[in-house]
């Protein structure tokens, strides 16, 4: 099967990838986290036909309820904020591993509650006034974080230090960075396979008649955004440890940036399929990279020039483009037996 | 005499200054195939849209297995197992024709269509079975947009049938169908009712069609109920073949 040799091919590139290039691992890490991106935005953006742009607000979040459940578990987190990094708490080895886990577990939970809430007051709206809503909500986010004191307010939060040898610190965060890459892709790929799959693209296809068949419609768009916001807050939260430190504007809250990425990465690689996203996230990267080492200064207008061209002559992306030139690769084809009961036709 | 699935009671709609409803009632009995007619503009539409919950109504009751559903939202209806099909047909047009019949599946309560349950066994068999049954089974992996109008429309009532809903109002179903497709079409209407049990309402244009089907026919004109009564009885009263034929 293709598919296998997909499997295999990225599974080596994860693992051999980084120990080869070692100089690259920490860009190997941003690939990972900008395929899980573009995979959980594709969840409501391609397969539901919302085009969220505020997906962004749960990388910010989820970074910010780890960063608070890491540090207040064994400090005050007031006054440890409030220092502005003169305090430099020691953690020791259990009670770094500890704080992170549960920081990284409960930004996710704490971000698909969140999205259920907000999901309740955007998912009324359709088409642009979705896309304009919902990026309100992460605008609004990114100036409400940079006003709360007891989290840094503009300043931040310096995150705790790994108990680990220097050297061995970005191997650490790209090892948890492909290891949700990995389970994301894998739950997605699941929820596509149930009758979920098949309301989400109802939903996309003709949401009225959704709703006259009987489908509650509010409930599959709330279930399929919280689990985008799950994983996109145990990313933010990875994330932020990554960084070491963490503030609204560039770290947790990148609106215009990669709160884009993630939507212009799908479009590229053909939103709605399974590995589209995978295949724009990959291929975006590797251009951005490219253009900003060697093209510095046009590194924007050749990704607004790819932007373009994929939207204006290439909508469907490059799988959806695949699809569409070979239907039968995908199992589109009349089949000429005409009786479901097999062998009696 | 046998139970009543609809009723509806003096049921008013005006849309601005269109008084598209004024004082209807009818019913629907359980197990029965009923027609309505009348001519364009004369309220039919809007009439299955108050029923199904479409948008609200002004005034009067409608009733489902004794229940006024009059406040319900489409969903809510849908769930207790009315469904409608659309005049412009709707379908998910970016999906396959399998995958249109198997997301179609019951919601209501106590169906075992839960939000992830697998695709495979048995739901898959049942798609695979009535889209023969529609004779769409050919063409069961291709894209719904891509087939002509007509097998849409097939399309569209297997999705209704694969629902298992009591009751089941058709608009317009043989508009845009070929003469040939046409009978096929009366035969399958017939069998859904008399084998899968559905209580059928058909908004209908063709008249040969509907006095076939129908047991009991109620004909609109202007909003208002002008006539109703079985086939033979509505096709010689003057004042339908008037609304038809002359009136405005």
């Amino acid at each position: 099967m293709n598919e296998k040799l997909i499997y295999i091919g990225l599974a080596v590139f994860g693992i051999l990838g980084p120990i080869a290039f070692p100089d690259y691992i920490m860009q190997f890490a941003v690939l990972w986290i900008m395929v899980i991106m573009a995979t959980t935005w594709d969840i409501t953006g391609g397969q539901m036909g919302y085009n969220s742009l505020g997906n962004i607000t749960f990388f910010g979040v989820g970074m910010y309820v780890s960063a608070s459940i890491q540090v207040s578990m064994f400090y005050d987190l007031g006054a440890f904020t409030a220092s502005y990094g003169a305090i430099k708490p020691v953690f020791t080895e259990s009670q770094y591993y500890t704080g992170l886990a549960l920081g990284v577990f409960f930004g996710g939970v704490a971000c698909s509650v969140l999205s259920l809430l907000l999901g309740l007051a955007v998912f009324g709206l359709r088409g642009p006034y979705f896309a304009i809503g919902t990026l309100g909500v992460a605008v609004a986010a990114r100036e409400i974080a940079g006003t709360i004191e007891v989290i840094g307010a503009g300043a931040g939060i310096a995150m705790p230090f790994l108990p680990l040898p220097i050297e061995y610190r970005s191997a650490f965060f790209y090892v948890l960075c492909f290891i949700i890459a990995v389970i994301a892709h894998f739950v997605i790929r699941w929820l596509f396979k149930t009758q979920f799959g098949l309301a989400a693209n109802a939903i996309r296809d003709d949401e009225d008649k959704a709703e006259a068949m009987g489908i509650p419609t509010l409930r599959y768009k709330q279930v399929g955004w919280a689990i985008a916001a799950f994983f996109m807050g145990c990313t933010g939260a990875v994330f932020g440890n990554m960084v070491g430190y963490i503030e609204p504007l560039e770290v947790a809250f990148p609106v215009a940036t990669f709160g884009i990425f993630m939507v212009a990465m799908s479009l590229l690689g053909g939103k709605g399929t399974l590995w589209g996203p995978v295949l724009g996230a990959i291929l975006f990267h590797v251009v951005k990279e490219a253009t900003w080492t060697y093209l510095l200064g046009l590194q924007w207008v050749v990704l607004g020039l790819i932007l373009i061209v994929n939207i204006v002559y290439f909508q469907q992306g490059i799988m959806g483009w695949l699809q569409a030139k070979y239907p039968e690769r995908f199992g589109i084809a009349v089949d000429e037996s005409t009786s479901a009961s097999k062998g009696e036709a | 005499m046998a139970q009543n699935v609809i009723e509806v009671k003096k049921v008013s709609k005006s849309f601005g200054g269109v008084k598209a409803n004024v004082d209807i009632t009818m019913a629907v009995r359980k197990g029965s195939i009923t027609g309505i007619i009348g001519p364009n503009g004369c309220g039919k539409s809007t009439l299955f849209n108050s029923i199904v919950g479409y948008h609200p109504i002004d005034t009067g009751s409608i009733k489902f297995e004794g229940q006024e559903i009059s406040h319900l939202r489409v969903g809510d209806i849908a769930r207790l197992g009315m469904l409608r099909t659309f005049q412009q047909t709707r379908i998910y047009t970016k999906m396959d024709c399998v995958d249109n019949m198997q997301i179609s599946v019951s919601q209501r309560p106590g169906s075992n269509s839960t939000m992830f349950a697998s695709r495979k066994g048995e739901i898959r068999e049942r798609a695979e079975h009535l889209l023969e049954f529609v004779g769409l089974y050919s063409k069961r992996n291709l894209i719904s947009g891509d087939l002509s109008f007509g097998q849409q429309k097939l399309l569209e009532f297997a999705m209704a049938l694969m629902n298992e809903p009591k009751v089941l109002l058709l608009d317009e179903p043989t508009a845009g169908i070929n003469p040939t497709l046409i009978n096929g079409l009366i035969n399958r209407l017939q069998r859904a009712n008399e084998e899968l049990g559905i209580t059928l309402c058909v908004i209908e244009h063709n008249m040969r069609v509907i006095m076939n089907l129908a047991s009991h026919i109620y004909c609109l004109s202007n909003g208002k109920m002008l006539a109703d009564g079985k086939p033979e009885k509505l096709q010689n009263d003057p004042r339908v073949v008037d609304a038809y034929l002359g009136g405005h």
